[in-house]
């Protein structure tokens, strides 16, 4: 086989595969009522059609694919790869803009629940895991990690912050919203 | 009540908006709109469609749910749209880089002049046949559109709507990308998204009992997370691995007018490309690069048939060249919104963030009920989705006017953008977006669902499988669905309820014809 | 109130909290601002989510966010409007009920959620006991409608027809499904029931043609009144306002009904000097102020069930929602 035959053929397979989980195992154990119900004694569609109905389309396409296989584009390593390391990074950063605020009021009598709407309190974790998270990408697309970087990106998250926080009363900040 | 008196009201509803600084606010909100829709689409890896959605929230914060605020924060996205198929022009003449892919044609002949020294006329006549050709799909829009939604809602009953949805995504799926099997697996990816917990039954279906998805896949985020982040990871990438570095091209002269003789000349073929872009643009799915190509090769043909003396040959600086891809791009966005507001189906993604901003906000339900006189209200009442539908004419020619009058100036402005580089600006982006998921959503759940589906988006476009159907699959999968309930309920639950009728019947054939038709492209 | 209690004995009560209504609306209004203003009541400790179990810019939804407006207004409350919807209010109630319940998140959702919705949803852990009822802001005009130019003037015209051949009949819910049902069940016709989301759809549908008759509870009032719309009965326990001479379900054989009402709640347990307040500033809200004027031009005035009385009425209709499912079987 060309190679350009083979990953299609392959990404063919999965989508076939993906297909046949969601119709005989997924969406059977998964909805609450059958393909067609028998309801105030008339038959009605139940919730199992439509997801069964949008997996044979994509066993339909996988079908297809195998039929007439084109560009052949697939996913490298170094695909993967990139997005192991663009996952680390959220990871790292909505972690941090999660729990540092809460972290930081923890030093302080109340916890950070009553402080959640107060400047400077609401803006710690939103700024500092925006900034690793915009300075890190930078890094990572440019192959280096410049302080410079981080500056901006920290400027530009306190922008956000301003941008939605000062002119709207009823726009919460991440992660406010979660505590 | 007639459909003058909705013309009528319509109009008012912009122009007797709450004033600011006594002018009125929907007119100020499709300023704004254009202004930065042109700074965005002349800055290279950033689209309107990106500004819209980013927009989105902040609009709505500002102006709320009401039915007051639906022509505002529209006019502000249609202003958006506008702008930034101009906006792409700019960097295209200027320094060889298309800031929308649609531009893409531009650069042909565009920076050719630029390098002769004529990019001031280059720009003059992008800005013309732009403006031109957008100015011609709004008048088809305005004329098209109430017709054809009268005509749905008279001829075509339950089963047919079915029907009719069914054709529309496998047109869709069909012929958006390369590979008729990526775009229909594209859409039973988008149609599997929409069916997480909308079930009819209490039972939230799909959502291996996370309660984080018991409310269905926020909407907002599984578009933006594709559409956008999708393309951030991608694009980022490719600055990784030194594919998009192209060097910072060097400044050349903004010089030398166009004569008013020169776009006379070039009226025909602004005229063919905004044929062809417009028919384009009613089609779902099928997009302004299309419409650019089709229009750039078009007049190619015919220029090297009928060679002009005093015109240089295509790709070497002729203004045709400019002028058709300009006027086929420029011409896609009004057509676009016929199969929005007569059916409420989205053809491409400028349309899916309008169609997401009627539906955030509510109380204008794009679809053929829109264009019912009496609106179901009563005969002697306006309705008011009727007025809000010619209110959107209204402030799509308020952004052809500032097209025309201002456009070209601020086009001018613009070109600094193209020196951001990309590493900068795409992390910015992206940190805007997720916020503005957040705010929306205010969770962090709703957060890793978007970065979830970026992620997805990312895979599918080095898979070489477009995004689009997946979208467009996603918001009208609810729709299909219930549409076909209730026509298997209404017709007493036939199950051949989508064949029994002869307009349902041959929407199904076709819809299975042009699959089987796509199936014969030549594979690339 | 609902649907198991001999209809009568619905009535009284109905007539009850009207008059007490008029009397306890006039007094609320300078009860709710006067314990307000001098602030010896509760106050939240921070911003009060409001969710809302109704999508963006429906009547629902409008009214919500006016009471919203109206209660930061009177007492400078921060409130967070946050729109839950789906499943026909329980994605709401599953949401509200682990939050926290010391006042700082209520949501608004119809009786029937906590009744019929609840009673179904069974995997959902929901019922009218784990929750805190606030008040009733609005009742629903439930009538049976269909468009004039079918030549329908009575419900007579209308079973007439459909003994000549099915008829569509449009629904919101599964409770309504069920009453349409019965309804032709006694009266020996089989209707094609159209569950939709939402009654605007099922006024679209009947609109459009897409549908013979439907359930509408409220919207209809305009086109009923300019004679585009037709009530050919009503689904309540008593006449509509507009049609009083339109049949009762009772009057028609069916021994259910779908009195319902919009009803705030907040999670169980709740501290009751902010249940107090909260349902203080709602009732103010709903009979003076912007709410006041919305919801009487939408729903024809404020209704506001409270307290015992409320308890009682969402215990009800929970515990009737059974027979009503078992008779529609």
């Amino acid at each position: 086989m060309k190679p350009r035959a083979s990953a299609e053929f392959w990404l063919a397979f999965f989508f076939l595969t993906f297909a046949a989980v969601l119709i005989f195992v997924w969406v059977p154990l998964d909805t609450g009522t059958g393909l067609v119900e028998k309801v105030r004694r008339k038959f009605v569609i139940g919730d199992a059609l439509g997801p069964t109905v949008a997996a044979a389309v994509i066993a339909i396409g996988a079908v297809l694919v195998m039929m007439r296989p084109s560009e052949g584009k697939a996913l490298t390593k170094t695909n993967l790869y990139w997005m192991l390391g663009l996952f680390a990074l959220f990871a790292v950063s909505l972690l941090l803009m999660r729990y540092a605020g809460p972290i930081a009021a923890s030093f302080t009598e109340t916890g950070y629940r009553p402080l959640r709407a107060t400047p400077p309190w609401n803006y710690i974790g939103f700024l500092i895991g925006g900034t690793v998270m915009i300075g890190g990408l930078t890094g990572l697309a440019s192959r280096r990690l410049a302080p410079r970087d981080f500056v901006i990106g920290f400027v530009a998250a306190l922008a956000i912050a301003l941008l939605y926080d000062l002119p709207f009363e009823d726009l919460i900040l991440p992660p406010n919203g979660d505590l | 009540m007639g459909v003058w008196d909705h013309v009528v009201a319509g109009f008012l509803a912009v122009l007797q908006s709450d004033p600011v600084l006594g002018i009125p606010i929907v007119l100020l909100m499709v300023l704004f709109g254009f202004l930065l829709g042109i700074t965005v689409g002349a800055t290279p890896g950033l689209a309107g469609p990106m500004a819209m959605a980013i927009s989105l929230p902040i609009l709505i914060s500002i102006f709320g749910y009401s039915a007051d605020a639906l022509l505002p924060v529209l006019g502000f996205l249609i202003g958006i749209m506008k702008g930034a198929t101009i906006g792409g022009a700019v960097p295209a003449i200027l320094f060889n880089t298309p800031g929308t892919p649609d531009a893409f044609m531009t650069t042909l002949d565009g920076y050719p002049m630029a390098q002769k020294g004529e990019a001031r006329r280059a720009l003059r006549i992008a800005h013309f046949s732009s403006a031109s050709g957008d100015t011609f799909s709004d008048i088809v829009l305005v004329v098209c559109a109430p017709f054809l939604a009268i005509l749905v809602e008279r001829y075509l009953d339950l089963p047919e709507k079915t029907a009719l949805l069914i054709l529309s995504l496998a047109f869709i799926a069909s012929v958006i990308g390369n590979s008729v099997g990526k775009g229909i697996i594209s859409m039973g990816l988008g149609l599997l998204a929409a069916m997480i917990a909308t079930g009819e039954d209490f039972y939230p279906r799909l959502t291996l009992n996370q309660p984080a998805l018991a409310e269905g896949i926020p909407i907002a985020a599984a578009i933006l997370g594709v559409l956008i982040l999708g393309e951030v990871f991608k694009a980022l990438e490719d600055i990784y691995r030194g594919e998009a570095q192209a060097k910072p091209p060097e400044q050349t002269k903004v010089q030398g007018g166009a004569k008013s003789k020169d776009l006379r000349r070039l009226i025909p073929t602004i005229g063919r490309s905004a044929i062809i872009g417009t028919c384009i643009g009613a089609l779902p799915g099928v997009g302004s690069t299309l419409a650019a190509t089709l229009g750039y090769t078009s007049a190619k043909r015919r220029h090297t048939n009928r060679p002009d003396a005093n015109s240089p040959a295509f790709g070497e600086g002729a203004p045709e060249g400019i002028a058709a891809t300009e006027a086929a791009n420029s011409s896609v966005s009004g057509a676009n919104l016929i199969p929005v507001l007569s059916l409420g189906i989205p053809g491409n993604a400028a349309a899916v963030f309008l169609i997401l901003a009627m539906d955030s906000i509510g109380g204008f339900n794009p679809g053929p009920s829109v264009f019912q006189l009496g609106g179901g209200i009563n005969e002697g009442a306006l309705n008011p989705e009727m007025v809000m539908a010619f209110g959107i004419f209204t402030t799509m020619f308020i952004a052809n006017g500032l097209n025309w009058t201002i456009g070209g100036i601020f086009m001018r402005w613009v070109g600094v953008m193209t020196r951001i580089p990309k590493a900068r600006l795409l992390p910015i982006v992206l940190l805007l977006t997720l916020t503005a998921i957040y705010v929306q959503e205010t969770s962090m759940v709703a957060v890793w669902i978007t970065l979830f589906f970026g992620f997805l988006g990312y895979v599918m476009r080095r898979i070489g499988m477009s995004p689009l159907p997946f979208v467009i699959a996603f918001i009208l999968g609810g729709n299909l669905e219930a549409t076909a309930r209730q026509a298997f309920a209404a017709t007493g639950a036939d199950p051949f309820f989508l064949f029994n009728s002869p307009i349902a019947f041959v929407f199904m054939a076709l819809a299975i014809g042009v699959v089987a038709f796509s199936l014969r492209k030549p594979v690339p | 109130m609902d649907s198991y209690l001999p209809t009568n004995l619905g009535g009284v009560i109905v007539k009850n909290f009207l008059k007490r209504i008029a009397a306890a609306s006039a007094l609320s209004v300078v009860a709710a601002t006067s314990t307000l203003a001098d602030g010896h009541g509760w106050k939240p400790d921070g911003p009060i989510k409001m969710i809302i179990a109704f999508a963006a810019g429906g009547g629902a939804d409008t009214q919500a966010r006016l009471i919203a407006d109206d209660i930061q207004t009177a007492t400078g409350w921060e409130i967070i409007p946050e729109q839950i919807t789906g499943k026909g209010g329980v994605n709401a109630l599953v949401a509200l009920k682990d939050m926290p319940a010391d006042g700082s998140a209520i949501a608004l959702v119809v009786t029937e959620s906590l009744g019929y919705n609840a009673a179904a949803a069974k995997g959902s852990g929901i019922a009218p006991d784990g929750f805190t009822g606030l008040t009733t802001t609005a009742g629903f005009q439930m009538g049976v409608v269909a468009k004039a130019d079918k030549g329908w003037t009575s419900f007579e015209d209308m079973i007439a027809a459909a003994k000549d051949g099915d008829l569509r009949f449009g629904t919101m819910s599964p409770k309504l499904s069920d009453l349409a049902f019965l309804l032709g069940e006694a009266h020996d016709v089989e209707f094609n029931i159209v569950q939709v989301r939402g009654g605007r759809a099922v006024m679209d549908g009947v609109q459009a043609g897409d549908m013979d008759l439907g359930f509408m509870a409220g919207i209809q009032r305009k086109g009923v009144a300019s004679g585009d719309l037709v009530n050919l009965a009503s689904a309540l326990s008593a006449p509509l306002v507009q049609t009083p001479d339109a049949p009762k379900f009772s009057d028609l054989g069916v021994e259910f009904n779908a009195d319902g009402y919009f009803v705030f709640v907040a999670p169980g347990g709740m501290d009751p000097a902010a249940r107090e307040a909260i349902t203080a500033a709602i009732v103010e809200a709903t009979n003076s102020g912007k709410a006041a004027g919305m919801i009487g031009k939408a729903f024809g005035g404020a209704v506001n069930i409270q307290g015992e009385e409320l308890d009682a009425l969402m215990a009800a209709d929970f515990k009737s929602a059974g027979a009503l499912m078992e008779a529609a079987q």
